[in-house]
């Protein structure tokens, strides 16, 4: 699981790849620090290479806009894949994120 | 109806055979004795009416005889007519005749001396001796009636009853003309008979109490009767017609007419009897009147003494009978305490000895069924104790055959690639029926039997069937093979010509490949991967075990997939019966069965439910076995520590499943989501933190199905029980975690949780297709 991170003057942009499972969401923690800093800023997550995500995955994506919304910012996914859409769904955090494709 | 006792049943025979007979007695005795007393009262009656006519002529003929006499002596001229001598002469003749009341002697004017006018002395009796009297001072007495009208009569006769001159007395007179020697009428005598005298002297022939002695003239006025009053004044017919009631026309013309009969009439409401006839001389009429009561009187008060002597005597038959019948029934009273004690188990009980013969018969009834009783019980006991040995022998048998085939269930705990489960119900404490299995070489031999016979045969055919099935299955292990063998070996010594119908199979539980032998049993049912149930009969049909030896049996091979489930039953389950003798049958087999897949322990018990409802407690003709297998083949597993760590492992696992079974890619997020969610919980909060525990996974696929199962020694803990994660809440109410459990259910089909052997289970269910 990895992500690049893109900070620019007025928006963060982060790309994710491979798998968000429990195993690999302890790095992805750390990993994901510079996007809570910035979180003043709006945030685009492309997924487009987001293979997995579980409740562990989605913990972070929550803690990410609870940080952002602390400072009226919005985060925005891109690209989920069908799966994971449907996670989102399951779940309710369709409500809680924008989604651009 | 009401029930009552022999004894009262007796006594009322008795008293009123007794009263029957005592009144037909009475009333016969009652009618001939008033026929008889109605004779004699006719015999009296007339009799004394004969009398009473007797008494009146006689004291009539006293007083003509004495008329005559007078007549005769009264020649006055020859003594010389001196009034006294001829009033003294009145009075000795008085004297001399005492039936006579009075004389009066009238004589012609000039026929006595000095007495131109005539001369009529009358002397009657007083109660001072006697009364002298001249007519002719009173009247007249030539015109007068008893004088003129007698004078030239040839002979006397009878004036009518008349009040004498005083009132008091009413009198009849005999009239005699006197002639003198010339033969002249002279004068006429006329002498006074008392009729109440006479009335009083013929009431002593009165035969009754209340009877009454009267006489009446031709007119029908009374000239006697003992109530003077009516003498003169009443008639008979006044007398009955003063009492509301008309005189019978045929009496009152036959006593005018002076004819001797009888008739009845009614006064004061009561019966009276009359008899007359007719005094000549006077032309008079004697009548006897007899109150039926004075008839009758005598034989009612018999007939009131014979009904008291009845009354006494029934008290006195009811009061000896019922004495009589109590001693005599004593026995039959001590015979029902007896027969009690005997009811009541005593058969010992003291049966008392009687006289009577049929009683005595009785008697012997009794003591001859206190033996036979004892004898019975005595017999009873030693069938009952020989009887309870051959069930406690029947009840070990049961558990010995019982025991002679498996019966712990799942048989293979260790083992994921098989379920199993059988059932036998013999219809007696044992029977005829088998089944067995065993592994070998990770193949699953097994084999369902029955026995041609029932009871102890059948059982012990059983056993011989099962250990021979058992050593010779430990050498050969196709179905055909050990068929073979085992009918070689049962046909060898099989004088009483049984046989056994069995189904041989044996399944590699690695590749699924089955082989079955059928030897004349029953067609299995089989259900192939997660389809509903159907018989084959496919296979080639085998001669039963033991019919003829060196028959070569014939199998068949093929290959089953994962979760195909194979149930064999006897023809116990087919051919039980209900009360309407039809049987269950093959079609309500396979409709017993559930429609979706269940495991064979649920296939079996579903089976026997219908089985019972059906029969609906008709009773078990034969037994029944059912034997259900499942395949499941090969599974996957994986074992982890409780680190997140250890989590990296998950994936790999997941899509070496999702490989080996074919699955998408769709299904393989879903498993894979799942199983990371499960092991996370368990890894996060099972265990204690800092204690180190393992995490069981196994992936198995049975049809259309994977089971993936999570197995660990952690905290007990029920995830399906958890609440709810409220998916609607904003960002800001939104808590940080608690969406694993939700995803799990929202992945899988099925979650089921257990915990069995301080394990926690996990079940999670996914339809692949």
């Amino acid at each position: 699981m990895t992500i690049d991170i893109n900070i620019l003057d007025h928006s963060v942009l982060a790309s994710l790849q491979g798998r968000l499972d429990t195993a690999a969401s302890t790095q992805f923690a750390t990993d994901m620090q510079p996007l809570l800093d910035h979180a003043d800023k709006p945030i685009v997550l492309d997924c487009s290479a987001l293979e997995f995500i579980s409740s562990s995955g989605l913990r972070l994506f929550l803690t990410l806009r609870k940080a952002s919304l602390a400072h009226g910012g919005k985060v925005t996914v891109r690209n989920l894949n069908p799966e994971i859409k449907q996670v989102f769904t399951i779940t309710g955090f369709t409500t809680l994120f924008e989604f651009e494709d | 109806m009401k029930k009552q006792s022999f004894r009262a049943a007796l006594n009322l025979w008795v008293v009123g055979i007794t009263i029957a007979i005592i009144a037909i007695t009475i009333a016969a005795c009652t009618y001939f004795a008033a026929r008889e007393a109605q004779k004699n009262v006719h015999l009296i009656a007339n009799a004394q009416i004969d009398n009473a006519i007797g008494l009146l002529d006689s004291e009539m003929a006293k007083a003509e005889v004495s008329a005559l006499n007078f007549a005769v002596q009264s020649h006055f001229q020859e003594v010389g007519f001196r009034p006294d001598s001829v009033y003294a002469f009145l009075e000795r003749f008085l004297e001399r005749n005492p039936h006579l009341f009075g004389v009066a002697v009238g004589y012609e004017p000039d026929y006595v001396p000095h007495r131109p006018l005539g001369f009529a002395p009358y002397v009657l009796r007083s109660d001072s001796g006697f009364v002298r009297n001249d007519l002719l001072e009173i009247s007249p007495y030539h015109s007068r009636p008893w004088y003129s009208e007698t004078l030239h009569q040839p002979c006397g006769h009878w004036s009518g009853a008349f009040v004498e001159s005083s009132g008091r007395w009413v009198i009849t007179s005999y009239c005699l003309p006197i002639a003198d020697g010339q033969g002249r009428r002279v004068g006429v005598v006329a002498l006074d008979v008392c009729m109440d005298m006479l009335g009083d002297t013929l009431q002593s022939l009165n035969p009754y109490p209340n009877s009454i002695l009267s006489v009446v003239d031709r007119d029908g006025r009374f000239v006697a009767h003992p109530t003077h009053s009516y003498i003169l004044n009443e008639t008979i017919a006044s007398l009955i017609e003063k009492n509301g009631t008309t005189a019978d026309s045929r009496i009152m013309k036959q006593i005018a007419q002076g004819i001797r009969g009888t008739g009845q009439y009614r006064m004061d409401g009561s019966v009276r009897q009359l008899y007359y006839a007719r005094a000549k001389h006077v032309d008079w009429t004697v009548i006897l009147d007899v109150p039926r009561n004075d008839i009758s009187g005598g034989f009612h008060s018999m007939l009131l003494i014979m009904i008291a002597i009845m009354v006494v005597g029934v008290l006195l038959v009811l009061a000896v009978c019922s004495i009589a019948i109590s001693r005599l029934t004593r026995p039959i009273a001590l015979f029902t305490s007896s027969a009690r004690q005997i009811a009541s188990g005593n058969f010992h009980a003291y049966v008392p000895e009687v006289e009577y013969t049929d009683l005595h018969q009785l008697q012997e009834a009794l003591v001859m069924m206190e033996r036979s009783l004892d004898q019975y019980v005595a017999d009873l006991k030693s069938t009952t104790e020989s009887k309870a040995q051959i069930q406690g022998e029947l009840n070990i048998a049961h558990r010995i055959q019982m025991a002679l085939v498996p019966k712990i269930f799942p048989p293979f705990p260790n083992r994921n690639d098989m379920d199993l489960y059988a059932s036998l119900i013999p219809a007696k404490a044992v029977g005829g029926d088998l089944y067995d299995y065993y592994i070998h070489d990770d193949n699953l031999i097994f084999c369902i039997g029955d026995v041609s016979g029932k009871g102890i045969p059948g059982a012990l055919m059983m056993a011989i069937t099962r250990s021979l099935f058992r050593n010779i299955a430990m050498r050969e292990h196709s179905p055909a093979a050990i068929a073979t063998s085992l009918n070689n070996a049962i046909s060898e010594h099989n004088d009483e010509n049984m046989f056994v119908t069995m189904f041989i199979g044996s399944c590699n539980l690695k590749t699924g490949e089955l082989t079955c032998c059928n030897c004349g049993h029953n067609l299995p049912a089989v259900a192939f991967n997660g389809c509903d149930f159907h018989f084959i009969d496919s296979l080639p049909t085998n001669l039963p075990i033991g019919v003829v030896a060196g028959f070569e049996y014939a199998e068949v091979t093929s290959h089953i997939a994962p979760g195909t489930q194979m149930l064999l039953y006897t023809d116990g389950i087919t051919e039980a019966e209900n009360a309407r003798k039809e049987l269950f049958g093959n079609s309500r087999l396979l409709q017993a069965l559930p429609a979706h897949e269940a495991s064979p322990r649920s296939n079996i018990q579903a089976v026997l439910d219908r089985v019972s409802e059906f029969v609906q407690g008709e009773e078990q003709s034969d037994d029944i076995t059912l034997l259900c297998i499942q395949f499941r083949g090969e599974s996957l597993s994986l074992t982890l520590r409780n680190s997140v760590d250890e989590m990296q492992q998950l994936q790999p696992f997941v899509y070496r499943m999702a490989e080996a079974w074919g699955i998408d890619d769709s299904k393989r997020f879903q498993l894979y989501l799942a199983l990371d969610e499960a092991v996370s919980n368990v890894v996060k909060y099972a265990y204690p933190a800092g204690c180190e525990g393992a995490i069981k996974l196994t992936a198995q696929r049975l049809g259309r199905d994977i089971i993936l199962t999570l197995t660990d020694g952690g905290q007990p803990f029920d995830p399906t029980a958890s609440t709810p994660a409220d998916t609607t809440l904003g960002v800001a109410e939104r808590p940080i975690g608690g969406l694993g459990i939700h995803l799990i259910k929202q992945m899988m089909d099925q979650v089921s949780y257990h915990y069995t052997d301080n394990m926690n289970i996990l079940t999670m269910k996914i339809n692949i297709l």
